[in-house]
């Protein structure tokens, strides 16, 4: 008897409480906490890991620019944020403000032209998060004891992974994987939900179903 | 007032309009028709939120504690996060402009959403947590280069007034 754990939301499938044994359950099965595909569960061993990390502390890439400029995007993004961190101190005109800018800067960046994207791109752009980039950060600040940057790593890796295993499904089934389900995203992590109903607490940052909202198709 | 140190807030979403604040508030700044206390009038004394019971009231601080000073190298692996999700969320983007599909518009706004939810996230605990850091500061102070003529430079110094740095 095995156990495998879902890697997004650490729902645990136990052959011993289960009829099917893992390994049987269809290609389509999936994570019936938080939605994640059969592909994102791991066998549960006791204390393995580690070798796969320890070989990232191999790969450091240099980072040179300590300061470089940011881009439209980012500099949108850094204003929402600080938009968001008025809101939560109650600045509602500081808010305001914040979001004027983020939404100068968002007009910006969605003004350059670029034709060249597809969704390719954005699994590339994914992968590179998930191999590297968060396992930098999380090595590094591990070493530096610094949980609030822990926090937003654990969640953030989480949630891409969705976004990769959502993207490939979409990929291979096209639309017909959003066949009669609706799209959720959480407003405080960004897990996105497929499916009938959101569940009652988001799986990766626990915050309660009001945060989890719908987004819903546009009217043609 | 200089000497106020705590004001009291109203989360609208957890009061349930029992109105004790009305009761126990010993100035009336919790008499408002906007739903939110009076600031100019509350004097941080916490009547209100020991009284009420939707604990939809709480004390928030004028000034709050500095930002925790962060590691050179986790914030610098922190903006390689930050910057590759803003990305994303560019190239979610401009896909969905281009699309016609009722359906991967709808999938793609969720995308758009959700990188734009990390990238906050990211950045916020790459140094840029409280609007009066040094950091929002120095971004701020910044701006003010920018001498565009469509840019909102008027927000900046507005800013820059309104947010004091607490460091």
């Amino acid at each position: 008897m095995k156990k495998y754990v879902c890697k997004i939301c650490g729902y645990v499938y136990d052959e011993a409480n289960e009829k099917v044994k893992f390994d049987d359950l269809p290609d389509d099965w999936k994570c019936p906490l938080c939605g994640a595909p059969k592909s994102m569960f791991q066998l549960l061993e006791e204390e393995s890991v580690s070798d796969e990390e320890k070989k990232i502390e191999n790969s450091h890439e240099s980072n040179e620019e300590d300061m470089r400029e940011m881009t439209y995007g980012e500099l949108s993004a850094l204003c929402s944020n600080l938009s968001r961190g008025c809101e939560k101190q109650y600045l509602s005109r500081e808010s305001e403000l914040f979001k004027k800018l983020s939404d100068y800067y968002d007009k910006k960046s969605k003004e350059q032209k670029e034709d060249n994207y597809n969704i390719d791109l954005l699994i590339d752009k994914i992968n590179k998060d998930l191999e590297t980039n968060y396992k930098k950060a999380r090595e590094i600040s591990e070493k530096e004891k610094d949980r609030g940057a822990l926090r937003i790593i654990t969640w953030g890796e989480k949630v891409t992974m969705i976004l990769k295993s959502l993207l490939t499904s979409y990929q291979s089934k096209g639309e017909d994987f959003f066949k009669d389900k609706k799209i959720y995203v959480c407003d405080i992590c960004g897990f996105i939900y497929v499916g009938e109903e959101a569940p009652d607490i988001c799986p990766i940052c626990k915050v309660p179903s009001f945060k989890i909202l719908e987004v819903r198709k546009e009217v043609v | 007032m200089e000497s106020k140190k705590v004001r009291a807030v109203r989360n609208l979403r957890l009061c349930s309009k029992d109105c004790l604040c009305l009761y126990v508030c010993p100035t009336g700044a919790t008499d408002t028709e906007t739903g939110q206390v009076d600031f100019q009038k509350c004097i941080g004394c916490g009547a209100c939120a020991k009284a009420c019971p939707a604990g939809a009231i709480s004390m928030v601080p004028y000034q709050y504690p500095k930002q925790q000073v962060k590691d050179e190298k986790v914030m610098q692996s922190l903006n390689n996060i930050f910057k590759s999700k803003t990305d994303q969320e560019n190239i979610a983007y401009k896909l969905y402009e281009k699309s016609s599909s009722q359906i991967e518009k709808q999938f793609l706004k969720a995308l758009i959403r959700s990188n734009r939810l990390l990238a906050e996230d990211t950045v916020r605990e790459a140094g840029y947590m409280l609007p009066q850091s040094k950091n929002t500061n120095a971004f701020l102070k910044s701006l003010l280069d920018n001498n565009d003529e469509d840019f909102p430079k008027d927000a900046v110094n507005e800013l820059l007034e309104l947010l004091e740095c607490n460091e």
